[in-house]
């Protein structure tokens, strides 16, 4: 045989070969590390999570406080130019056909041509012309003594070439109005004319009714009460307190493991018109674990019966009774769900933001825990399991633990608002006692989903 | 389970299927150890690293690929990370080819892989190592020499070496009780 062919046939035997191996001793030998590279990936993951929340946050954030700059300075222009109007504008002559500028009232003989400049307003209207219209309205029926007080005749804006005046130079003209006033307004968007009586187009005439005029009061602070639920991720951490502990901390670790948590809670919120504010309530947290073993027992045990039997001469036989041992094989699996329920008190300060129907907010402050109560079995030796409910393994109350979260609201109405809410809680507290030989704590990442009622 | 759901579980921390996965393969990627290590216990060591390795690694790992393939790789590259550098380093006189008619049929038909596995894991470490690597794994010099840090002509060295102790190791067994027994084994 050639070496090359050799050498063939020991790539072909040593690629398929299988080594014996006892692959349950490897696996658990590593699954310590597996378990801690798991939780690691899992955290990793939530560190995403968060960063892409915090980002869109910020952004979203971003982008509403400019919408909220913007609309402030239109606001700010609105008030300016009805200020202006109503203190500047001289009263509408009903002859001075000759104001009107680039369309003239006598050549809107037809219907259509009205239309056209309803719809050319329409068509102009700002995001936030709604108020615009409103102050329109009013300042139409300023001049109109004689229109009676309880409806408004909308009478037809003519538009002038001022109309088209760019946004910006709009913008700083308005700035320099609001510090230099009361100069006269340099500048009107809209030109206000009415056409003589006889000579007004047939126009569509809108009425109103006309509501009292009401002095807005702006709430110093808001109050409003929510509920909220969740379920989240749990990140347990069990260490052993020192070396004699070891050994119980891997006996726990192999056989129990974290499923989820959920909470439900109140919550009240004062927030100050500035967008601080303040929330407390009562929270329900509970977290649940599976608690796992497989063992077999074998238990001996000594019971009457035949110890052993005797032939005499005759050839009889005859039994000897006394204790004989009695050796008993169970195998069995255990599984319980342990659950760890808190109840706590929140308080959390926070900052809020509402942009028309939406709002965004991000808080953070701590869960006071007033009570912990546990329900299961941990491993207390190899083959021994105690009670965690009659053991005095853990505290009857945990301490603070810290909570941070975001979240995005939707006002489905005025006082009713839907959020989620992404949250982070981190409880450094070691949940067990201080003569239990394991430090237990948590780390909970969920999202939470509420309605809040605003008063 | 299929592979692609045991790599889909693994990928997403099922402890389920990264049990699955260490019972399934572990007998293959000890053989791949065990090739490299100086003894049982090293590949076992290197074996439990190359787990944690894979489970750490897998979300890289891209299905257009052999899964054995790729997890064998992992095996080789942390075996050779276990093996000290300095084996590799030594630079050897070319040796001649072994002849070609020095392998008799009826050798090799005796040889069990396990004795295989034995004859090879006998050869010193940098000379197993370049052996396997160019044998059994198919890296060409120019892999191996960046691998294990060497020049190409080192690569050549020692396989040149290696397949001559193996040569002689070879002739050896014929001559000992070990053949004699294995041939009754057969």
């Amino acid at each position: 045989m050639k070496w090359q062919q050799f050498e063939n046939k020991i790539k072909a035997a040593l690629q398929g070969h299988q080594s014996e191996v006892d692959a349950d001793a490897i696996w658990a030998a590593i699954e310590p590390q597996v378990d801690a590279m798991n939780r690691r990936k899992k955290r990793q993951g939530f560190v995403w999570f968060w960063l892409v929340g915090l980002a869109l946050a910020v952004g979203a954030w971003g982008y509403f406080y400019q919408n909220e700059n913007s609309s402030d300075i239109e606001n700010r222009l609105q008030d300016m130019a009805v200020e202006n109007i109503a203190t500047h504008t001289p009263a509408p002559d009903n002859t001075g056909d000759n104001a009107l500028n680039s369309i003239h009232p006598d050549k809107l003989n037809t219907t259509g041509d009205s239309e056209k400049i309803a719809q050319h307003i329409v068509q102009n209207k700002t995001p936030h012309s709604r108020r615009t219209e409103n102050m329109q309205a009013n300042i139409i029926s300023q001049p109109e003594a004689e229109i009676a007080p309880t409806q408004l005749e909308i009478k037809p804006i003519y538009l002038t070439e001022t109309s088209s005046i760019n946004q910006e130079e709009l913008l700083l003209k308005t700035e320099e109005n609001i510090f230099t006033t009361p100069s006269p307004l340099p500048f009107l968007p809209i030109d206000l004319k009415y056409k003589d009586k006889n000579k007004q187009p047939d126009l569509p005439t809108i009425n109103l009714v006309e509501k009292a005029p009401q002095p807005i009061y702006r709430k110093k602070y808001f109050l409003s009460a929510g509920i909220q639920g969740s379920i989240s991720f749990v990140d347990r951490q069990l260490e052993a307190k020192d070396s004699n502990y070891t050994e119980l901390l891997s006996l726990r670790e192999r056989n129990e493991r974290e499923l989820e948590a959920f909470q439900f809670g109140l919550r009240l919120t004062l927030q100050h018109r500035s967008g601080l504010g303040l929330t407390s309530g009562l929270n329900f947290t509970q977290i649940n674990e599976q608690y796992r073993y497989y063992s077999t027992v074998i238990k001996v045990d000594t019971v009457p019966g035949i110890k052993y039997l005797v032939i005499n001469l005759d050839n009889d036989t005859i039994p000897i009774y006394g204790d004989v041992p009695l050796e008993t094989k169970t195998s069995y699996k255990k599984e319980y769900y342990n659950n760890y329920r808190m109840i706590e008190v929140p308080v959390l300060a926070g900052y809020h933001l509402r942009h028309r129907n939406f709002s965004l907010a991000a808080q953070a402050g701590v869960f006071v825990n007033v009570g912990l109560n546990v329900q299961g079995k941990v491993l207390q030796s190899v083959s021994e399991d105690v009670d965690i409910e009659e053991a005095d393994i853990y505290r009857s109350s945990v301490g603070l633990s810290y909570y941070f979260g975001v979240s995005a609201g939707y006002f489905i109405n005025d006082n009713i608002e839907a959020y989620i809410s992404p949250f982070m809680r981190y409880m450094p507290s070691n949940i067990a006692n201080d003569n239990y030989g394991l430090k237990q704590n948590y780390n909970l990442y969920g999202v939470n989903i509420g309605a809040a009622w605003h008063f | 389970m299929t592979e692609a759901r045991l790599i889909q579980g693994c990928k997403s921390g099922e402890k389920d299927c990264q049990y699955l996965l260490v019972k399934q393969y572990a007998g293959m990627l000890l053989t791949v150890c065990r090739r490299y290590a100086r003894d049982e216990a090293m590949a076992k060591d290197i074996l439990q690293e190359t787990f944690l390795r894979i489970f750490s690694n897998i979300d890289k790992y891209e299905p257009t690929g052999s899964f054995e393939a790729w997890m064998r790789r992992i095996a080789v590259r942390r075996s050779l990370q276990w093996l000290e550098k300095s084996c590799f380093r030594q630079e050897a006189q070319p040796l001649e080819m072994p002849d070609e008619k020095s392998i008799e049929p009826e050798v090799y038909a005796q040889i069990g892989t396990e004795d295989l596995m034995q004859l090879i894991g006998n050869l010193p470490p940098g000379y197993r190592a370049v052996f396997n690597l160019y044998v059994v794994e198919n890296y060409s010099h120019q892999e191996i020499a960046d691998m294990l840090d060497i020049s190409e002509a080192t690569s050549r060295s020692q396989l040149t070496r290696a397949r001559h102790l193996l040569q002689q190791k070879l002739h050896q067994l014929k001559h000992s009780d070990h053949y004699e027994m294995a041939a009754v084994r057969k």
